[in-house]
């Protein structure tokens, strides 16, 4: 689903995929570069993967629940600092506030954004032509040529797994089985070889038409003046909130009038 | 004279495990030919086909693409003369959309974008996929794929063509229109298949291929309907060769059976 997203045809997917990429990895570095115990100035952050969402025409839900499925990682991370930093921090409506809640909260803002990002980039972008960005961009050649073949060997080995998994489910004859240690060991294996055997079908269809290492996609790239001024505008709103203490002067300008 | 396209010299392969899949095949198709290749399972047409896309080595022999011997050194050069056509489309369509597929085979040669932009558009409007040409590829039907793969083939623009059970995942209109499709083409094609009507369809001459050796090879029509010939290496004479053979019509509501000769030998 996410994948034929890429594929849209919005203002968002007209940028060139080297503009969204630097744009993404600017910000996913200013995010993560903020200290343990920041929350509030985080929450402007929110503005670029919605900017995303919304000009790209993705369903939000998409995003969110990708999002949490691998949020788990995440939360383990952060989970125990709530028992290791016990050290009073802020209070509100009467509630004490430990440093530990404040930087789990923090890990978990910071991995919302940075995941929700990067889902957004790869929604609005094909993965073939974010991987043309990064060629454009000097990354190694061979991690591209890498990445392909894993982009597309994912879909043979889901593809073996699910018609494995539908013969299984044929002769199951109604009863519950669970996956004993036996079995799954054989079908990994079998999977190994089916998906072993189809691959290397694919890399010889591949050769069979001029195929060298060297990846080549038809559509070339333009970085035209709205890539640039992406990347500029982009780069600028991150510096200035990760520079200017921006959120603290609203929230004093807020006080003020209230 | 004519012009040789493909030359198979005593060509012979064994597997790793020791299976002789090839046991010294010679063949000659000449340019602009149409020739099937048939035979039982195992009788080693698959391997011919890796053979001459210069898949895997023969252990004897030689294989030559339009005088190009299809060894290492010469293999860009045989590739960009030869198109193949798997058994099974998903093995042939990789990237993530149909334009892409078709024009992966373009880039590789270097053309440029416009040409590839023309290129792929004709290829696409030959087959009737056009208004496809953003899907996923693998999210096409087996038909489709199968067109598709041959579109990808196509628009690299080989002299010749070889096919690998090309019907065996279609239904009866797009095997038809594959057929229609294939009919047309000027290339010199070789198709190994089960299938012996569309080889009849297509193919005048026919390639007998059991336990990896030729065993009859000339016209299609004069070897497919030999009983005697055919039976005993695992085929049998296609239905619309049979002497004698049955029309069942629903006719006032009971079946109706005739008995008519279609063709003479």
């Amino acid at each position: 689903m996410l994948d034929r997203l890429g594929y849209g045809e919005t203002i968002i997917h007209r940028l060139d995929p080297r503009a969204k990429t630097l744009a993404t990895v600017a910000f996913i570095l200013t995010v993560v570069s903020y200290p343990k115990y920041s929350v509030a100035p985080l929450i402007p952050f929110a503005i670029y993967p919605l900017i995303f969402i919304i000009l790209g025409q993705i369903p939000p839900g998409l995003i969110l629940k990708r999002t949490a499925a691998v949020s788990p990682l995440a939360v383990l991370v952060g989970i125990f600092n709530p028992l290791l930093d016990t050290e009073p921090m802020a209070r509100i409506g009467g509630i004490e506030i430990t440093g530990g809640w404040i930087s789990f909260i923090s890990i978990l803002l910071r991995f919302f954004l940075t995941v929700g990002a990067a889902l957004a980039l790869v929604a609005t972008t094909s993965f073939p032509r974010i991987c043309q960005g990064l060629d454009a961009l000097k990354v190694p050649r061979a991690f591209i040529v890498q990445m392909l073949f894993l982009y597309r060997y994912l879909f043979v080995l889901i593809g073996e797994a699910v018609r494995m998994r539908r013969a299984r489910d044929l002769r199951r004859f109604g009863r519950r089985m669970g996956l004993r240690p036996r079995v799954a060991v054989s079908l990994i294996g079998v999977l190994f070889l089916r998906t072993y055997e189809r691959a290397e079908r694919i890399f010889l269809a591949m050769c069979a038409r001029g195929f060298d290492g060297h990846v080549r996609l038809a559509r070339r790239l333009r970085f035209a003046w709205a890539d640039a001024a992406f990347v500029t505008g982009t780069v600028a709103a991150c510096l200035i909130l990760r520079l200017v203490p921006v959120v603290q002067w609203l929230g004093q300008w807020g006080e003020q009038l209230l | 004279m004519t012009a040789v396209a493909i030359e198979v010299a005593d060509l012979a392969y064994s597997y790793p495990d020791g299976t002789e899949a090839l046991r010294g095949v010679s063949l000659t198709v000449a340019a602009g030919e149409a020739v099937g290749l048939v035979g039982p399972n195992g009788a080693g047409k698959s391997t011919l086909v890796w053979l001459l896309a210069g898949f895997i080595a023969p252990t004897r022999g030689r294989a030559s693409i339009q005088g190009r011997e299809v060894c290492k050194a010469n293999l860009a050069d045989v590739r960009r003369r030869l198109g193949v056509i798997f058994q099974n489309p998903d093995d042939q369509l990789f990237m993530p959309t149909l334009f892409d597929d078709v024009a992966f085979g373009l880039l590789n040669l270097g053309r440029n974008s416009g040409e590839i932009e023309q290129r792929v558009t004709e290829a696409l409007q030959q087959i009737g996929l056009e208004s496809e040409r953003d899907r996923f590829a693998g999210h096409l039907s087996a038909g489709q794929k199968r067109l598709a793969a041959l579109a990808a083939v196509l628009a690299v623009g080989p002299e010749v063509l070889v096919l690998d059970e090309p019907t065996s995942d279609l239904d009866p209109r797009a095997r038809r229109r594959f057929i229609g499709q294939m009919a047309a083409r000027p290339e010199t094609r070789l198709i190994a298949s089960h299938d012996l009507e569309m080889i009849l369809d297509l193919c005048p001459r026919v390639a007998l291929l059991d336990r990896g050796l030729v065993v009859a090879d000339g016209s299609a029509i004069e070897i497919l309907a030999s009983s005697s010939l055919i039976e005993p290496h695992g085929l049998e004479v296609p239905y619309s060769l049979r002497r004698d053979h049955k029309h069942r019509f629903p006719l006032r509501g009971t079946a109706h059976e005739t008995e008519h000769r279609k063709w003479e030998t």
